[in-house]
């Protein structure tokens, strides 16, 4: 590129270095979202990124390095100097900052990219450099935040990108003047289809490699503001800038360039005392001090004037910058032709709810034979512990405890990677922006988002990527209300409970079976918007946010990105996710296997009743000692089983479910329903096989007649309700309810606690899930009993 | 072409347009408007509004954005023409 070549020589031009030593210093990669910021990180990067989190806050740091351009191979032999530039570490490192459409800082979340090129945030340091990815089709609002980066005076380069779609919409933009007029080198790129990358990695080395003198030098063309404002607030800005400089908040570079940003941030205020500048208190109040001043000398808005000065400015170098076509304007992008029928008063909807239904049928339907195939595994894998290592507690904590344990996260890993790819896809494609427009409506009767709606769709399937999902809403308050209802959601794993309860008391109905299910789905979705309402009332209370969202052209999504984001969010589950539930799960296998009952053979293995049904166990052969708990009206069959089923009675849940059988009693429950209560806490439809165990089925799960037969046939031994069925239609529908409301899913607190960065909203949402849960089953039992279906 | 006094972005029915005149309402939903390019003088037009009557789709300097008629109705325009076909 001729602007490229021509502006590298003048901008970092006189430091034309001859070797470019590698000083591995990071080079942040900053632009608006949708500008195709992440497409070129991933050209750049290639395989080669890391993804972390900022100290406090869920914005991930994504962070990679870029290969070393072929023409900027090292030349260093002929300095002679010895030179690491011929190992990979010598590579450029690039830092890719969250989407922006601007520096101004209204929430915690919001500071990183502006904190990260100031060099305010611990654990990573200050940028060498900027890379700057600026839409060429969309060229006056990416420029706003162009400039706010330009101003804080780190070298840049900025990949003029979309430069096709430009074209197309009769609006190229000439980057060489583009160049001209920023005074930094500008690489036209086409992000998606690798054009202008070599340019972009030789610019990227140089700048990397530039040493400090040539940072100056460019730095001064660049840090200075071309648009002016009123002069007393110019006065006071320069007073600021050097308050900043002497506090070291800021280099005398980016001095003039943070004051802007930080003067702005300090007059919006922040209602929520969360967002700001973050200054020290004395800094502050000089600002504060400093818009007194102003207020009184007539200038009351400051931020307004800043931003008006700023597109001002941009739009008379657009002006100059962009060549417009004599029909430009008059052309329909494709992407108005889409919208004209994807969000269409009657078409809209329709083709939302056909994707959202294909949503769901693809996680269900796909995730099948991944998940049995997993479980087989698992099986598999169990059998071959037990077959290297003798019978004993270590072989039962290998095969139970670890595999099971790692088995029960893994085993929802195909679900998850599915959702996040039919996601990413939306993402990428520009619909997810359109689905939250349709949604919004509806959502803001219970004072959410319109992108809400995704998550808490996708919660039917699991509630770990439905939390997950949420990062995409800024406002933490209507984030944090869709986290903690969101697993109130009917998810997955509830199926096979209903499905039990319902083959046991509804069996040959099948209208009736399905209004129930569907009542029950029906129950949680109420429960889930009646609860957000309620939040968003009290505890989560505040001003409605403002909805101002892009809606962003569309485009086909590209594999590698789509892929890219789907592995990503499922290796995150897995990695951050996954060790507390395996944690937990091996800790219910321990107090589903001590103590354990006096046997004179090998010990039974009842916790496999913790692990999905499916899991295969081997159940030793063994009479259990006569201490042991027998339910009396059990037949006696295959003594395994039957061992098995007495191990989990004595044991410490088993014990469990006895002790909490006076609280769950008045819902209808007995122990055994009280310990499958308990042991679903590994994951809910672990509750189908603890009571299959309990009932002494093998394998039970929910097609198991069986094991219906049992729960049908089984009565209370003792009580009030002495002789009478444990399973009736009262304590059945009270089951259900309790299982749609109550949280009883470790990995959903392990995740909202990733997601919130705090133990005390788990907490709390285990806490009102469970008293709702509760007090539901408790007037549904009561209301069925009293109209007769006990 | 027309002056016409304090017409409210919301009021623009999809195909109008208008000229920014002033932006009220709390200082955080006003900074983010103009940030997004809703200045004093800019062109805005109403493209749709969703199927179920909000938020509204609009063009500004050459891009769509979405805000709710709430939004919308603290954006006061100078004039208001018809977008071009």
């Amino acid at each position: 590129m001729i602007a490229a070549r021509a502006n590298v020589t003048r901008g970092v031009g006189g430091a034309r270095i001859a070797a470019p030593l590698a000083t591995d210093g990071v080079l942040a990669i900053a632009g608006n979202p949708n500008s195709g910021k992440t497409t070129i990180f991933n050209a750049l990067t290639g395989l080669r990124h890391k993804v972390a989190n900022y100290p406090g806050v869920t914005v991930e740091k994504r962070e990679g390095v870029m290969r070393a351009p072929e023409r900027a191979a090292c030349t260093c032999a002929a300095t002679g100097a010895r030179c690491s530039h011929d190992t990979p570490e010598a590579a450029v490192r690039l830092l890719d900052l969250p989407g922006t459409y601007s520096l101004s800082a209204r929430s915690p979340d919001e500071q990183i990219p502006r904190d990260v090129l100031l060099g305010r945030i611990p654990g990573t340091p200050r940028p060498a450099g900027v890379l700057l990815v600026v839409d060429a089709s969309n060229l006056e609002r990416n420029l706003y935040l162009a400039t706010q980066v330009l101003e804080i005076g780190l070298p840049t380069v900025i990949a003029c990108n979309m430069t096709d779609r430009a074209a197309a919409a009769g609006t190229p933009v000439d980057e060489e003047a583009l160049a001209r007029e920023l005074g930094v080198p500008v690489v036209r790129t086409v992000g998606h289809q690798g054009e202008g990358l070599t340019e972009l990695r030789q610019c990227l080395s140089r700048l990397s490699a530039a040493d400090a003198g040539a940072v100056e030098a460019q730095a001064s063309l660049t840090r200075k503001r071309r648009w002016r404002l009123p002069e007393p607030v110019e006065r006071s800005l320069s007073q600021l800038a050097d308050r900043l400089v002497d506090t070291r908040i800021a280099t005398p570079l980016s001095a003039d360039g943070a004051a802007v940003l930080f003067l702005t941030d300090v007059a919006a205020g922040d209602g929520d005392g969360a967002g700001g500048p973050g200054l020290p208190p004395d800094i502050h109040a000089a600002f504060a001090e400093q818009l007194g001043v102003l207020k009184s000398a007539g200038y009351d808005d400051v931020p307004g004037l800043v931003v008006e000065a700023r597109y001002n400015w941009i739009s008379e170098l657009c002006a100059g910058v962009i060549r417009r076509d004599a029909d430009a304007g008059r052309r329909v992008a494709i992407s108005d032709r889409i919208d004209n029928v994807v969000t269409h008063r009657v078409l809209g909807p329709g083709i939302f709810a056909g994707l959202m239904a294909g949503m769901f049928w693809s996680i269900f339907s796909l995730a099948q034979p991944l998940m049995d195939a997993i479980e087989t595994g698992q099986g598999w894998l169990q059998a071959l512990v037990r077959s290297l290592l003798s019978a004993g507690p270590l072989a039962d904590l290998l095969a139970d405890g670890l595999v099971g344990g790692v088995g029960s996260v893994v085993v929802f890993f195909p679900q998850i990677c599915i959702l996040f790819l039919l996601i990413a896809l939306l993402e990428d494609s520009g619909y997810m922006a359109r689905a939250a427009f349709l949604m919004d409506k509806l959502m803001s009767r219970v004072g959410l988002h319109g992108k809400s709606f995704i998550p808490l769709l996708s919660s039917f399937a699991c509630a770990i990527p439905g939390i997950m999902a949420t990062r995409t809403i800024e406002n933490r308050r209507d984030r944090f209300t869709t986290i903690l209802v969101a697993p109130l959601m009917s998810c997955s794993a509830r199926l096979p409970v209903y499905l039990v309860i319902i083959s046991v008391l509804f069996a040959g109905n099948v209208w009736l079976q399905t209004g129930i299910i569907f009542g029950m789905y029906a129950l949680g979705t109420l429960a889930a918007l009646g609860m957000a309402l309620l939040l968003k009332r009290t505890l989560l209370r505040g001003p409605t946010p403002a909805f101002i969202m892009e809606l962003p052209p569309y485009h086909l999504p590209r594999p590698w990105p789509v892929l890219r984001m789907m592995w990503d969010r499922s290796k995150l589950f897995l990695t951050r996710a996954g060790t507390t539930i395996v944690a937990i799960c091996i800790v219910l296998w321990a107090l589903a296997y001590f103590p354990q009952a006096t046997t004179d053979s090998a010990p039974a293995s009842p916790a496999a009743a913790v692990q999905p049904p499916q899991s295969e166990r081997e159940a030793q052969a063994s009479a259990a000692g006569g201490q042991a708990f027998a339910p009396s009206d059990l037949p006696v069959e295959a003594s395994g089983v039957d061992s098995a089923s007495r191990q989990l009675a004595d044991s410490y849940l088993g014990r469990m479910g006895r002790w909490i059988e006076p609280v769950v009693e008045p819902l209808g429950f007995d122990w055994k329903i009280g310990v499958g209560i308990v042991a679903s806490f590994a994951a809910r439809e672990v509750f189908v096989g603890t009571l299959g165990t309990l009932y002494s089925v093998a394998d039970a799960d929910e097609s198991t007649p069986e094991l219906r037969e049992r729960m049908r046939s089984d009565r209370w031994t003792a009580g009030p309700r002495a002789g009478r069925p444990v399973f009736t239609v009262a304590s059945g529908l009270s089951l259900m309810v309790f299982y749609v409301l109550c949280c009883q899913c470790v990995s959903t607190l392990a995740v909202a606690r990733r997601e919130t960065q705090s133990w005390r909203w788990p907490a709390f949402m285990f806490a009102y899930m469970t008293a709702l849960a509760y007090v539901a089953s408790l007037a549904v039992f009561h209301v069925a009993s009293w109209m007769g279906a006990a | 072409m027309s002056a016409v006094p304090d017409i409210r972005l919301s009021e623009l029915v999809p195909g109008q347009a208008g000229h920014v005149a002033a932006i009220e309402g709390v200082s955080d939903i006003r900074q983010r408007l103009r940030e997004m390019g809703l200045t004093v003088g800019s062109r805005v037009e109403v493209v749709r509004r969703a199927p179920l009557g909000d938020p509204i789709d609009i063009r500004v300097r050459g891009y769509h954005l979405s805000i709710r008629s709430r939004e919308a109705s603290c954006v006061s325009l100078s004039s208001i023409d018809r977008a071009p076909a």
